[in-house]
């Protein structure tokens, strides 16, 4: 098979689904999702096996990046705690709030309401690498890729961005802290 | 809880539910849980919580996707392709003597190859459909691909070879210069350099008639051209007879081409009303009017048409004038329109005309526009 077409059979879903979590419309999504694979095909023969993960990644990201600059930012809420990050601050990306997702209908949509409210909460460079590691199952260092930024910021941002994530959903999860409120404000 | 009373996990957490600890570190924080009831909790939460993260489903965009992707990648190759081509054209003749936008002239291609949404409107020329089921990794033209440039190239052609037969001037140097900017606003001797090389692609059941056409055209554009120097070397006028002739035997592929409606956005409203206030010369007028039929711009030409009768209402090219925006009002299914300007300009009834104004405006327009004509002025008379 083609190199190509198993980029596009492997990615199609993976790369859609990050895309369209970030901008909560079909058309852009796909939209978006086209280009970034129209820019796969273009630079295939620089593009190593291994790194080409984190490049679709990070050019689907990019995209989604200049798509969200050019329409009215919206508000977020910001996740704060322990002052334990340790990377400087940057500029936030501002993603548009959450709508309802192409999530499947199960038994718990009050559930899946809730993981996408928890992540919509979040400052977008938490919630950057969340979605990159624990959703999209990236390593940390293709996450780092993505990012542009270092393996300890991510792991460092992850740490945050997790407990901020477990105590939010704390009644649909075994754990000690039910009352723990780790600070989201709005 | 309040924030303050908030027990942070311990780094290493993470480092275990991930498994990025060591052997040796595992073991040791496996012994720290046995231990730590409290640490046990916050493990089987951080575990549970990803569950939850890593069972969100994977979305699929709508069916079809491989193949917009794939048509997607076509579009950008062939406009890579077309400005490649178009930047290693040979240079026409008559550049020497008139400016010519180049760029524009290029863009303007590559807008017609990838289908410019307002430039082609015909539904057909969806660049998203009906490009499945081939390889992805080798991209070859087709006639689909070409259709549009095609259709773009047979409307300037046509539009070209009904106005040069309708230049009736006696001075040969208006002649000359008439005969001049249609050659040069068409474009035409480029852009058949350039379809010459994307048809010679199309496999050979498919391009042998438009081959033909590109070949029939560019002898009648060399002549044409050849004719103009010619005219202005030897101090005569242009040999329309033969620029004619040779324009009439250039024989129009049938079928497909035909589908497409052209229709392009109209120029700024002050790009033309600049372009009056700074001439007195009715041929740069007539010239602009002339650059949006060859664009398409169908709205331009009966805008530059009525600024021209606004400035020069007696003018030498009032007539011509008229039956271009009649035509283009058709072109913009404006049929009422089109036959109340004829009535306003030309009179009610064919007996009203004056001698040649009735061939003149069947003469720039097609068949079945003039027939559309005629339809409407006997709707208007009623």
């Amino acid at each position: 098979m083609d190199r190509f077409e198993r980029y596009l059979e492997k990615f199609r879903g993976p790369i859609y689904t990050y895309v369209f979590r970030l901008v909560r419309d079909d058309s852009t999504a796909e939209d978006i999702c086209q280009e970034t694979f129209v820019r796969l095909y273009k630079e295939l023969d620089r593009i190593r096996d291994e790194t080409a993960s984190a490049w679709l990644y990070r050019v689907a990201r990019n995209l989604v990046t200049d798509y969200v600059r050019k329409k009215k930012p919206v508000t977020f809420t910001v996740l704060r705690g322990r002052a334990r990050d340790d990377d400087d601050e940057q500029p936030a990306l501002q993603f548009e709030h959450p709508g309802r997702g192409p999530v499947k209908t199960t038994t718990n949509n009050e559930l899946r309401e809730l993981i996408d409210e928890t992540l919509a909460a979040m400052s977008p460079k938490f919630r950057d690498v969340i979605e990159l590691v624990d959703v999209q199952r990236l390593t940390h260092d293709e996450a780092a890729q993505v990012l542009e930024c270092s393996v300890k910021t991510v792991s460092a941002r992850l740490a945050r961005a997790r407990e901020f994530f477990t105590n939010r959903l704390a009644r649909f999860v075994d754990q000690g802290n039910e009352d723990g409120e780790i600070g989201a404000s709005g | 809880m309040e924030p303050a009373e908030y027990q942070p996990y311990p780094p290493e957490l993470h480092d275990y539910v991930d498994g990025r600890m060591s052997a040796e570190a595992e073991r040791d924080f496996e012994r720290r849980l046995e231990r730590d009831a409290s640490l046990k909790r916050q493990a089987d939460a951080l575990r549970s919580a990803l569950q939850l993260l890593h069972e969100l489903p994977v979305a699929e965009p709508r069916p079809g996707f491989d193949e917009r992707v794939i048509g997607r990648i076509r579009e950008t190759d062939l406009a890579d392709r077309a400005r490649k081509q178009i930047a290693g054209a040979p240079v026409p003749l008559w550049k020497h003597a008139v400016q010519i936008g180049v760029g524009a002239a290029a863009a303007a291609l590559v807008f017609a190859m990838i289908g410019m949404p307002g430039l082609f409107s015909d539904s057909d020329a969806d660049p998203t459909s009906g490009t499945g089921g081939e390889g992805v990794a080798f991209v070859s033209i087709t006639e689909d691909d070409l259709l549009p440039a095609l259709a773009d190239h047979v409307a300037r052609f046509e539009s070209l070879r009904r106005n040069v037969a309708h230049i009736k001037v006696a001075d040969e140097n208006l002649q000359r210069e008439l005969v001049s900017l249609e050659l040069r606003h068409s474009d035409l001797m480029r852009r058949n350099v350039w379809l010459a090389g994307q048809v010679a692609e199309l496999p050979p059941a498919q391009r042998t008639g438009y081959a033909d056409f590109i070949e029939n055209l560019d002898v009648a554009l060399r002549n044409m051209e050849g004719e103009i120097n010619g005219s202005f070397s030897e101090r005569r006028p242009v040999n329309l007879a033969s620029v004619n002739g040779a324009l009439a035997a250039v024989r129009v592929p049938d079928g497909r081409v035909g589908g497409y409606r052209l229709n392009a956005p109209t120029a700024t409203e002050s790009d033309v009303t600049r372009i009056v206030a700074e001439t007195t010369d009715d041929v740069v007028l007539f010239a602009e009017l002339r650059k949006a039929d060859y664009g398409h711009d169908h709205a331009g030409v009966i805008r530059a048409a009525d600024l021209y009768l606004e400035s020069f209402g007696q003018g030498r090219f009032k007539d011509h004038v008229n039956a271009m925006a009649i035509a283009a009002h058709l072109r913009m299914a404006e049929p009422e329109l089109a036959a109340k300007r004829f009535m306003q300009r030309f009179g009610d009834y064919d007996e009203d005309l004056q001698p040649g104004q009735l061939a003149l405006v069947k003469g720039l327009m097609s068949d079945s526009e003039f027939a559309q004509l005629e339809q409407a002025r006997i709707e208007l008379r009623r």
